[in-house]
């Protein structure tokens, strides 16, 4: 094949990527893009890519649905109810991983299946316990159910990169005098740090964009950002401007956080044996 | 003083027997080798003695007391692990420290005891290093060199010289058998490989199939195997074994009908009969070639070693035979030569492989 010709297919391939890209990225930048738009400019036909941008929408927003209250339930619940998970999930990812059964394999797929299974049907049922203990709209229900939710996906991903750690360190570790937790404190959590990092990442980021649970069981107190958007979505009908502009502000602190973590998450799922 | 005890020691692994009713005495200071081939049972067997397995049955002794419910730190034990099993992400002198660290003493101790360890085993200079940035030699020793730290009542080492290459190895064996005398300690050292077991061991344990065949020092067991296994496991180049049927006994001789239709006059002062199958045992280098006799064969492959030569002989029987000779012999392919046998040095096992014993 000629050189031309070999230029000519990259060239090719790289305006398909773009084009790909780039239809795929249209919704959100529009939606970026209208959340600083006037309501007539947004509504305007044909619409208008240049405008006199506005923080208006922002402001009004925040006061009508208490942005920064939704905010900071959204950070605590997944903050919190990922460091549940990984403290839950340390000890059994250890068992499974060191000192496994021929039925670790069964439980495994066990916990996996409860993933898979739809939050609907348990609403009820868990509905009315709350109502019972009187927990509903509470930040520390919904980061119970959160925490519980991902559990077996935590699980899952320490129990594989425990699993990367020769199990000669560990015994190496047991002659030295190290229980099971001085060896988790000591040689599993260091030696694991990037994928422990990563996991708590992909975790914190499912339970921020949860939103069954946080529609169904919170309401003023301990909504987060998504039952925000949603309960604006019904009140305001189709006021793009406002809509895109609580949407943008949902999404963007964890896309910001995301990015500056995204190193730390391709090393942890690229994460390879500790030799 | 050290001693270790095992009695009537077994393990199964559901219901999968490793090792079957092993009883064994180690004196204080001793060096002890346990040999075999792979899934003999040898490791699983000084795992059990380190508290890392469960001992299924019997009984395992430390200093006179039962161990078999003490865990694996509180045994006093250093083990010495094949992948080394360093901590990846800790300084040598933090990999050497951890088990005192864990025990509570003071940074200064510590540092103390870990140098002096160091000193030994001439790593003072890689103490800051991380595993990753040593060599597999020197990962050896600082693996060694965390044994040493925790002063222990028995050194364990666990095949710890197979992921090194040959020349480190011999290097290594010597340095082992000097830290032996050096620490005056007892140790217990499981390998496949015989030569290792054989420099240096004070008392070799040969293993199979998790039963001991013999236990001895090295020279006891080269020279009176009690079976074909261990004359075939101890010894390189290997004993030859040859299937052989006893064809007349006149006075105080036998004649051995060997395969290929040679025939083999040794002295009859064991208890042999004429149509008894037996198996001869000689050594490489108590064969030689002679100018008459009935012991004959063709020499098939010459391997020239350069301290000796190695001929293996085609005898007719299924193996070929192997004979060491001069560095210089003067031998060829194809030459069919007359075999002689030293009579003092051959062996005699009958058809279960059990070695006959002179009257």
């Amino acid at each position: 094949m000629s050189a031309t010709k070999k230029k000519r297919q990259k060239l090719l391939r790289a305006i398909v990527g773009w084009l790909v890209a780039l239809i795929m990225f249209f919704p959100v930048f529009w939606m970026a893009l209208a959340a600083f738009k006037t309501e007539q400019d947004a509504a305007a036909l044909p619409p208008l890519l240049f405008f006199h941008p506005t923080l208006e929408n922002f402001a009004e927003m925040s006061e009508r649905v208490g942005y920064l209250r939704h905010a900071w339930n959204s950070i605590s619940v997944s903050f919190i109810s990922t460091i549940f998970a990984l403290l839950l999930a340390a000890p059994a990812a250890y068992v499974m991983a060191f000192h496994g059964t021929n039925r670790t394999r069964a439980v495994m797929l066990w916990m996996l299946s409860i993933r898979f299974m739809p939050a609907v049907g348990v609403l009820i049922p868990i509905y009315l316990i709350l109502v019972s203990v009187r927990l509903l709209d509470t930040t520390f229900a919904l980061t119970v159910i959160i925490g519980l939710s991902n559990l077996p996906l935590v699980v899952w991903m320490l129990y594989s990169y425990f699993k990367e750690v020769p199990s000669e360190i560990l015994e190496a570790a047991r002659m030295d005098g190290a229980r099971p937790l001085t060896q988790l404190r000591y040689l599993l959590v260091p030696l694991t740090a990037p994928g422990i990092a990563s996991t708590a990442l992909l975790s914190i980021i499912l339970a921020w964009n949860e939103s069954f649970w946080a529609i169904n069981i919170t309401a003023t107190d301990a909504g987060t950002l998504a039952l925000a958007i949603a309960s604006f979505a019904n009140s305001e009908g189709l006021f793009w401007a406002k809509l895109s502009a609580a949407s943008l502000a949902s999404v963007a602190p964890i896309l910001i956080f995301g990015w500056i973590m995204q190193r730390q998450l391709v090393r942890g799922l690229t994460f390879g044996a500790v030799k | 003083m050290s001693t270790l005890e095992l009695k009537s020691v077994s393990k199964s692994f559901g219901s999968v027997p490793v090792v079957r009713d092993v009883n064994l005495a180690v004196k204080d200071r001793e060096f002890v080798v346990l040999v075999g081939p792979s899934g003999c049972g040898k490791s699983t067997l000084l795992r059990m003695i380190a508290g890392l397995e469960e001992i299924t049955e019997g009984e395992v002794l430390i200093d006179g007391e039962v161990v078999n419910d003490v865990s694996a730190d509180a045994r006093g034990l250093a083990m010495v692990f094949q992948s080394y099993a360093l901590y990846p992400h800790m300084t040598v002198a933090d990999n050497m420290g951890f088990a005192l660290k864990l025990a509570g003493v003071d940074k200064a101790t510590r540092a103390a005891k870990v140098l002096e360890a160091a000193k030994i085993l001439q790593l003072e200079h890689l103490l800051e290093r991380r595993p990753k940035e040593l060599s597999g030699g020197q990962r050896q020793r600082v693996a060694i060199g965390r044994a040493i730290v925790r002063n222990p009542k028995i050194f364990l080492f666990d095949e710890p010289l197979s992921n090194l290459d040959a020349a480190l190895r011999v290097q290594m064996r010597i340095e082992l058998a000097r830290l032996h005398r050096s620490l005056d300690a007892t140790m217990i050292y499981v390998t496949h490989d015989q030569i290792e077991a054989m420099t240096m061991a004070d008392r070799i344990v040969v293993m199979r199939d998790g039963i001991v065949e013999q236990a001895g020092a090295p020279l006891e067991l080269y020279e009176r195997p009690v079976n074909t296994f261990v004359a075939g496991f101890i010894g390189s180049p290997k004993m030859n074994l040859i299937g052989a049927t006893v064809q007349a006994i006149e006075g105080n001789r036998a004649l051995l009908a060997m395969p290929g239709g040679s025939r083999l006059s040794v002295e009859a002062e064991m208890p042999l009969s004429v149509g008894r199958k037996v198996t001869v045992g000689i050594r490489p280098e108590a064969l030689h070639f002679v100018d008459e006799g009935e012991f004959a064969g063709a020499i098939n492959v010459i391997e020239r070693l350069g301290s000796e030569t190695l001929c293996y002989v085609d005898i007719g029987a299924d193996d070929l035979v192997t004979v060491e000779v001069a560095h210089d012999a003067e031998v060829a392919i194809n030459d069919r030569r007359l075999l002689g046998v030293d009579n003092n040095r051959l062996h005699l096992f009958d058809d279960k492989g059990l070695a006959l014993v002179r009257r």
